[in-house]
């Protein structure tokens, strides 16, 4: 709130604020800390899996006890993003995001956070974002590397405008078959979280680009991206939810 | 032919084990037959060590920009010495 770029009015307009974060795996966690340490007013945290040992390494959030009562995320994460700001309004739901139930979980939403951990369902969750003019912001993290980039409806290039949907891509990859370090969705999700803020308080310096980043060895690329005509999406074509 | 460098990203990277490479071309279209013939092929065999198989190009589901400009929006679409090709598939996991 001391930054002359964030201010009282800032940190009254993110109060204000609802936030869905969907999926709260190792981006999802780190995204919903950093929200309600800064103030946020509401946060929806929508996952519907249970914590396991394996995820601990990454996913900040929880702990060994979680993993050994095998909690579903969703509680858990407001269970303990309750005791870190008391003034914040945190729901757990232990839902998947799907096609039938998007539209519901973005109800009242300000910005859409990506916590998710495949292409599909984010494909769904871009056209609910552009259906219902909420912005949504990309992320992905994997080995070494993640991604982000901000989809402001109407405004910038969609997820489907840079990335073409296919149905193998789906299961491209998966943190559970090839790894993750947990220091890259931490950065991932310091990023997403960074970028919801600036949306919220109307801050010019929203990044435009496709930032790309690697740890190992450090690279970090902004690539600029830019909307495909013939995209379905932005014409209104909401395939990843009709066709469900 | 000019000498482009192709800068490979996230799952691409992960894939081939490579960060960037050089390779002779005239034109994108060119450089992109390349690419899906030499790496794109490699990039698939990979995937089916993991229990997966496509056949069709996977260059055709990247994000592909010359000098950071969308190769779709591409209007001259010769290429020089020193151009660099940026080839990014989504990040999947979270």
């Amino acid at each position: 709130m001391a930054l002359p770029f964030w201010g009282k009015v800032g940190q009254e307009k993110l109060f204000s604020s609802t936030v869905a974060v969907i999926g709260c795996g190792a981006l999802g966690c780190n995204i919903a800390d950093l929200l309600v340490r800064a103030g946020v007013g509401k946060i929806r945290i929508i996952d519907r899996d249970v914590v396991e040992y394996r995820n601990l390494h990454r996913q900040v959030l929880f702990n060994e006890e979680d993993a050994r009562k095998q909690i579903p995320k969703a509680v858990a994460a407001e269970k303990h993003l309750k005791k870190i700001n008391s003034d914040v309004t945190v729901e757990g739901i232990v839902d998947n995001a799907t096609a039938g139930n998007i539209e519901k979980l973005c109800t009242g939403v300000n910005v859409l956070l990506d916590g998710l951990d495949n292409l599909e369902s984010r494909y769904i969750l871009n056209d609910a974002a552009l259906k219902l003019r909420i912005p949504y912001i990309y992320g992905g993290a994997i080995a070494t590397q993640g991604m982000t980039m901000n989809i402001i409806p109407g405004v910038t290039p969609c997820l489907r405008c840079v990335f073409p949907p296919f149905l193998p891509m789906y299961d491209l990859a998966d943190n559970t078959s090839i790894g993750v370090i947990g220091m890259i969705p931490a950065i991932i999700g310091a990023i997403e979280a960074t970028e919801a803020i600036k949306i919220i308080i109307g801050s010019a310096e929203i990044n435009p680009n496709l930032t790309v980043i690697d740890l190992w060895p450090i690279t970090i690329d902004n690539v600029r991206v830019e909307k495909d005509p013939e995209c379905p999406a932005c014409a209104g074509r909401y395939e990843f939810l009709n066709d469900r | 032919m000019a000498k482009v460098t192709v800068r490979f990203n996230g799952i691409w990277r992960l894939y081939l084990g490579i960060d960037s490479v050089v390779i002779a071309a005239d034109t994108v279209d060119e450089a992109l037959a390349k690419i899906e013939q030499n790496y794109g092929k490699k990039f698939k065999e990979e995937w089916q060590k993991k229990g997966r198989k496509f056949t069709r190009n996977i260059i055709k589901y990247s994000y592909i920009t010359v000098n950071r400009k969308d190769v779709r929006r591409l209007e001259d679409r010769s290429l020089k010495d020193n151009d660099i090709i940026d080839i990014l598939l989504a990040v999947p996991g979270g």
